[in-house]
């Protein structure tokens, strides 16, 4: 299996009050909340922490794009990435990812992709979601009625632009463009592998088992929950006659090792509830714009995980409830390796992110966190689906570029 | 009155779908975004004195040419194709926010192709001072009291019904998100898609009516419409909020059946 250490980049000084006080962590959330010297300081511990996860043997390092908010302020992963591609070494880079309607032309997104892969030596994981309603339609302006046309759109020049051998032209409806040739040109052919992050809609599966993706849920109601959604897909899979590789599948799990279960609480529960009741506090009105999921996905019932029926059922969690209900997987590296092995088997997922640093959780405790997972749970889910081949994970250049000036460490 | 007839005519790509009731010179209504399902009272007192066509918006239900239809100028031809389909020339034209864009649209892209024309709560300008709440983010729960002056009044409780169980309340929100989403795709992020510029164009004889608690369009954009289309008549309704034309159904007949015979 494929155990890879995903960062949101929370920003992680909202005041006690924050959820009381103000409406959304998403689209308005008041600007003047917002301290730039003290961001200054979280990129950088971010970018230590996931250049830590690379050096501790994480096989990959995941960033992704949100705009308006504090529950992840990396409006651009691909600046994230590129820092990356020199600080660290092994892990794929995963970029989960780029949001494409929002790129005008998308061509950029062929480009920059490109130069990710080309500068990290082939590590790159190309990761095309559609994006939340928060970030595209109400803080980037996209009309939810023609979202998803134009994302499928930015998806057929994207994959062009790496594939087709000589300059060429596109005629779209959202994109037009006379010469489409891009350089660099990727390193992994036919291209980066591409995943998709979604919600659990049904179109998005057919449409990723057809393109032959990764899908990758990432739910932040755990794995229980998620053990659902993943039956769907894995019966989708069937009916449309697709094998049940695991590797086709990835999910997001938070995790928090510590020495022994109450100490687990002891250390990350107020960080765990900073997340919950911070970080994913979404004004109802911005979770949905009218037209962003089809008539066809509301009518399957799958609900959205931000909103005000969402922050109500998270309003009274504890501790006990986040454990039990899977929001998060807790406790001595046994209780861990134990729930994760249960929930990787019950998910069917072969590429498994976890989230070690949560909400508001310091530097000292992600390390910490970071560094036990690593060393005692790691070893011990790593054998899993062996019997598969992961035909999705990037293919790097077997011998890469020497980083840094003579004499530099 | 004898119940509208339910009229399937096919305009361009799409099938529409028009209720038809009265007799008298033609009369178009254009409905809104909110409170639209039915027929209207005061089309029941306008079809006293002409033939009334009320048509539903292509993307409020099921509709295939839906997709064809991709901006203000194919929404507007759309509209004439509609005309020509029903065998209406220069009818008059009714409607109500969205929909008084549209006919704000048709005038001034084809200024013989409409009579008279009223616009009621007009959405279409964006004023930079007085934007109004941002009804696509409106949760659905806060809608009734947006929308009516008197939100416990009987048309507004029938108007926007309190869902009774989880799964009434998934199909209102299927329902409004279709319809949205609809509007949306015209209007979003920000109802401004070059009207103001084209609005000089317009030659029929037109009333702006607007409301002076209306959040969804300000009284300050009845200003300004009526500030752009020369000759036109501003008409304020006093304590009345967007729907004023469901709630002040008698006033809101009155006020536009003496303007169309005037």
């Amino acid at each position: 299996m494929k155990v890879s250490w995903f960062h949101l980049m929370p920003y992680r000084h909202l005041p006690d009050d924050f959820e009381d006080k103000y409406r959304s962590v998403w689209v308005d959330v008041p600007s003047h909340l917002f301290d730039a010297e003290k961001a200054h300081h979280l990129y950088n511990e971010y970018l230590d922490e996931l250049e830590f996860a690379d050096q501790v043997g994480f096989d990959g390092v995941c960033v992704n794009e949100h705009h308006n908010n504090a529950y992840g302020i990396m409006p651009s992963p691909n600046l994230m990435a590129a820092m990356m591609t020199r600080r660290t070494t092994n892990a794929a880079i995963i970029v989960l990812g780029n949001s494409l309607a929002l790129y005008n032309p998308p061509i950029r997104v062929a480009e920059e992709f490109a130069m990710l892969d080309v500068a990290s030596g082939g590590r790159l994981v190309a990761g095309m979601p559609v994006g939340t309603s928060m970030d595209t339609n109400f803080a980037y302006g996209q009309n939810p009625a023609t979202l998803r046309e134009k994302y499928y759109e930015a998806h057929n020049l994207i994959i062009r632009a790496w594939t087709e051998p000589e300059p060429f032209a596109f005629n779209g409806k959202h994109t037009q463009a006379r010469y489409v040739n891009i350089w660099p040109r990727p390193i992994q052919k036919p291209h980066p592998p591409v995943w998709i992050p979604g919600g659990g809609s049904v179109e998005t599966w057919e449409w990723t088992s057809r393109m032959d993706y990764v899908y990758c849920y990432l739910s932040y109601s755990g794995y229980k929950r998620g053990i659902r959604v993943m039956d769907g897909f894995w019966k989708e899979m069937e009916s449309l006659g697709i094998d049940d590789n695991p590797y086709r599948a990835g999910f997001l799990q938070l995790v928090v090792v510590s020495e022994t279960d109450e100490q687990a609480e002891i250390e990350y529960g107020p960080h765990v509830d900073y997340f919950y009741k911070k970080n994913l506090h979404v004004f109802e009105g911005f979770a949905d714009a009218p037209g962003y999921r089809t008539v066809r996905t509301l009518r399957s019932g799958v609900t959205t995980q931000v909103g005000s029926a969402a922050s109500q059922k998270r309003k009274d969690l504890t501790w006990k409830d986040y454990v039990d209900d899977g929001y998060v997987i807790a406790g001595s590296p046994k209780t861990v390796v134990e729930n994760l092995r249960k929930a990787v088997e019950g998910l069917r997922v072969g590429q498994l992110m976890v989230l070690l640093q949560i909400g508001s959780m310091p530097k000292d405790l992600t390390m910490k966190n970071t560094e036990m997972f690593a060393t005692q749970v790691l070893p011990h889910i790593r054998d899993m689906w062996s019997e598969y081949d992961d035909r999705w994970w990037p293919k790097p250049l077997e011998k890469r570029a020497e980083v840094g000036v003579s004499g530099d460490s | 009155m004898t119940p509208p007839e339910e009229l399937s005519v096919q305009a361009g790509a799409i099938t529409a779908h028009v209720a038809r009731a009265g007799q008298g010179e033609p009369l178009v209504y254009l409905h809104g975004a909110f409170g639209y399902s039915g027929w209207p009272a005061f089309l029941t007192q306008l079809a006293q004195s002409y033939t009334v066509y009320a048509p539903v918006h292509p993307g409020f239900v099921e509709s295939d040419g839906f997709d064809q239809i991709e901006d203000i100028l194919d929404l507007t031809l759309y509209h004439f194709d509609l005309l020509d389909a029903l065998g209406l020339q220069a009818p008059h034209v009714v409607g109500h926010f969205f929909g008084a864009m549209i006919g704000a649209e048709m005038a001034s892209i084809r200024p013989d192709g409409v009579g008279k024309l009223v616009l009621a709560s007009p959405a279409g300008l964006w004023v930079d001072h007085d934007p109004g709440v941002d009804y696509f983010a409106t949760p659905a729960d806060e809608l009734r009291a947006l929308m009516f002056h008197n939100p416990g009044s009987v048309i507004a409780q029938q108007t926007m019904l309190h869902p009774k169980s989880d799964e009434e309340r998934g199909l209102q929100g299927i329902e409004r998100a279709r319809s949205l989403s609809a509007v949306a795709k015209f209007l979003w992020p920000i109802p401004d898609k070059g009207l103001r510029k084209r609005l000089h164009r317009v030659k029929s004889k037109t009333v702006i009516v607007v409301a002076d608690h209306d959040r969804i369009v300000p009284a300050s954009h009845g200003t300004e419409f009526s500030d752009l289309i020369a000759g036109s008549r501003l008409h304020t309704v006093e304590g009345a909020s967007h729907l004023f034309i469901l709630e002040r159904a008698d006033e809101f007949a009155g006020l536009v059946a003496e303007f169309l015979s005037g």
